[in-house]
């Protein structure tokens, strides 16, 4: 069944509907957080609540947009309120601070230090784009930006990390 | 010489992310076959993608117990039953509607109160400025006028009652004076200021040559030596121009005092639901917006309040004076025999004028002129002497 057909059987009210949807989706959206939140027990507690706020609202949804971007939408909206509230919190405003696996903490080091180096809103479209596949009309709408500002950005993003990979991924290498 | 490449290199990172249509897509990969420098683009920006790849994060480890989600309630054609279906499920949005509604009904029952005070104070207030206004037939404002007649068809036991808040007038005037003794004018006008503890807000003092000197200015005089400063400043000399204004903002303070009020209750009260949530994430985000947008408001009255309260607190005179010669040079066309007389007058002021610049330009680059004569000229007279001398010594043949 495509998530289309999955999301208005949720919206009729079924539950196989849902969690059919969750298992497809947990993944995606588990890694989501995980890439962007530095403690795992709060990005778990963040999709938690996007899976909830796309049960809650889905009898809002309109196929206007693909499904993905939607649930997508709503886990970056999360997200965005989750940084408000931290910000609040504390007086100085949240740096990058990128997750590692805990299995290889090393993995992809020299990834997450070229990003880190980002501008933020350059680094987040670009985290959009790679590892959350999303179309460059998908992240316009979702951070509310033209289309070719998106585009602009996102070359600008990568020749960035590009320039910012040299010299890390050699000093991580020679290391090794 | 090597052609500009003309192709923007956003295309090439766009093929690559499948982000053109076909025909588009065509172009650029016939592009890409010949041009090394979009080929080697291309292979940065996959190479940037496959690096990507290599921050991998731990296994999803999240598992959902999934509520069983509700039934859409069947949609109903009246408006107000989907609106009260809206509100019972969201608890907090319900809430601040609550809130809201309170505050209305509060700011209506109080009107009344209000409108009550404003007829008192405005009549008091005119009985106040009346008295020293109108027997001098200067211009009452609207709101003062107004007040007057209010006060001779009001009974006494109304204007004798204590208004709940004290009358709020904005006070301005404006004075045109031709003085004769300009000279004396400015330090006059700071005089007055400095006695009245009051300031000036701007002045600006014109003496440009051929015309009469002015100055203009808005004094900003403490209300309640509003009177006292303005009889000073008619003493500057003749008053052709005197008018008063007395604009009864009551009304409008209250308003904004109870405005503030009743939002600076409904921000607390959406702060205490917000603090106090138990609801769901997409309610918190609506409490929290119509808190900032309540915040908002507050601070934009209370800059309104302060503005107004300046106002009140200080009156505003706006100053015109110019200096008598304008007003004799407006009397009408100067008769030919005069103007043949000032205009030998003129002529003898013109040569007299041009001796003394002769005068002082010689007085002035004298000096320097006897320096330079003094410098040069020492050689050169030494040199011709000397000449002069050789010359005499010479046989002649």
């Amino acid at each position: 069944m495509t998530d289309d057909q999955l999301i208005r059987d949720v919206r009729a009210g079924s539950r196989q509907a849902f969690e059919a949807l969750f298992e497809r989706y947990r993944g995606p959206i588990w890694q989501f957080f995980r890439r962007r939140i530095p403690e795992a027990a709060r990005a778990e507690e963040l999709a938690q609540d996007t899976f909830v706020a796309l049960l809650e609202g889905a009898h809002r949804y309109e196929a206007r947009t693909a499904f993905r971007a939607y649930l997508f939408g709503i886990a970056y909206h999360v997200l965005s309120a989750d940084r408000r509230k931290a910000a609040r919190r504390r007086s100085d405003p949240l740096d990058f601070e990128p997750a590692s696996d805990p299995r290889d903490p090393d993995a992809g080091l020299w990834v997450r230090r070229a990003l880190a180096q980002l501008d933020e809103d350059d680094r987040e479209i670009l985290m959009l784009r790679e590892y959350n596949e999303l179309s460059y009309q998908e992240i316009a709408a979702l951070r509310q930006l033209p289309l070719n500002t998106v585009r602009s950005r996102l070359f600008r993003a990568r020749m960035a990390l590009k320039a910012a990979l040299v010299p890390a991924e050699d000093s991580v290498r020679v290391k090794r | 010489m090597k052609a500009a490449h003309t192709l923007p290199p956003e295309d090439v990172m766009a093929y690559l992310d499948g982000e053109l249509n076909g025909d588009e897509a065509r172009d650029i990969q016939a592009h890409l076959a010949g041009c090394p420098e979009c080929q080697r683009l291309s292979a940065e920006l996959r190479e940037g993608s496959m690096q990507l790849r290599e921050w991998s994060v731990e296994d999803v480890r999240l598992t959902f117990v999934a509520p069983a989600p509700r039934q859409n309630p069947p949609r109903r054609d009246w408006f107000g039953l989907r609106v009260w279906t809206y509100l019972t499920r969201r608890p907090l949005i319900a809430g601040a509607f609550a809130v809201v509604a309170v505050a209305i009904v509060g700011a209506i029952t109080i009107q009344p109160a209000r409108k009550s005070s404003v007829v008192t104070v405005a009549s008091s207030s005119a009985e106040r400025l009346g008295g020293s206004l109108v027997p001098r037939g200067f211009a009452l404002s609207q709101q003062a006028q107004q007040g007057q007649q209010g006060q001779n068809g009001m009974d006494r036991q109304s204007v004798a009652e204590p208004a709940q808040i004290g009358p709020r007038i904005v006070r301005t005037a404006r004075l045109h004076i031709v003085a004769t003794d300009f000279n004396a004018v400015r330090p006059a006008i700071d005089r007055i200021l400095q006695s009245s503890a009051g300031f000036v807000g701007s002045i600006t003092a014109s003496d440009r040559p051929g015309a009469t000197r002015s100055i203009h200015g808005d004094l900003r005089i403490p209300s309640g030596r509003f009177d006292a400063a303005l009889a000073a400043l008619r003493g500057l000399g003749r008053v052709t121009e005197d008018s008063q204004n007395a604009e009864d903002v009551t009304s409008t303070v209250v308003d904004l005092d109870v405005r503030i009020s009743n939002a600076r209750a409904t921000e607390k009260r959406l702060s205490d639901v917000l603090q106090n949530r138990t609801g769901r994430l997409s309610d918190v985000l609506e409490v929290e917006r119509e808190i900032m947008r309540v915040r908002t408001e507050i601070e934009q009255m209370e800059s309104q309040r302060k503005q107004l309260d300046g106002r009140i607190e200080y009156a505003t005179i706006t100053l015109e004076v110019d200096e008598e010669q304008r007003a004799s040079v407006n009397l009408g066309p100067i008769p030919i025999p005069t103007r043949l007389r000032q205009a030998v007058a003129d002529g003898v002021e013109s040569a007299a004028m041009s001796v003394l610049a002769v005068t002082i330009s010689i007085l002035r680059g004298g000096p320097v002129l006897l320096l330079w004569l003094a410098v040069l000229g020492l050689p050169v007279w030494w040199l011709l002497r000397r000449y002069a001398v050789g010359e005499s010594r010479e046989p002649r043949v």
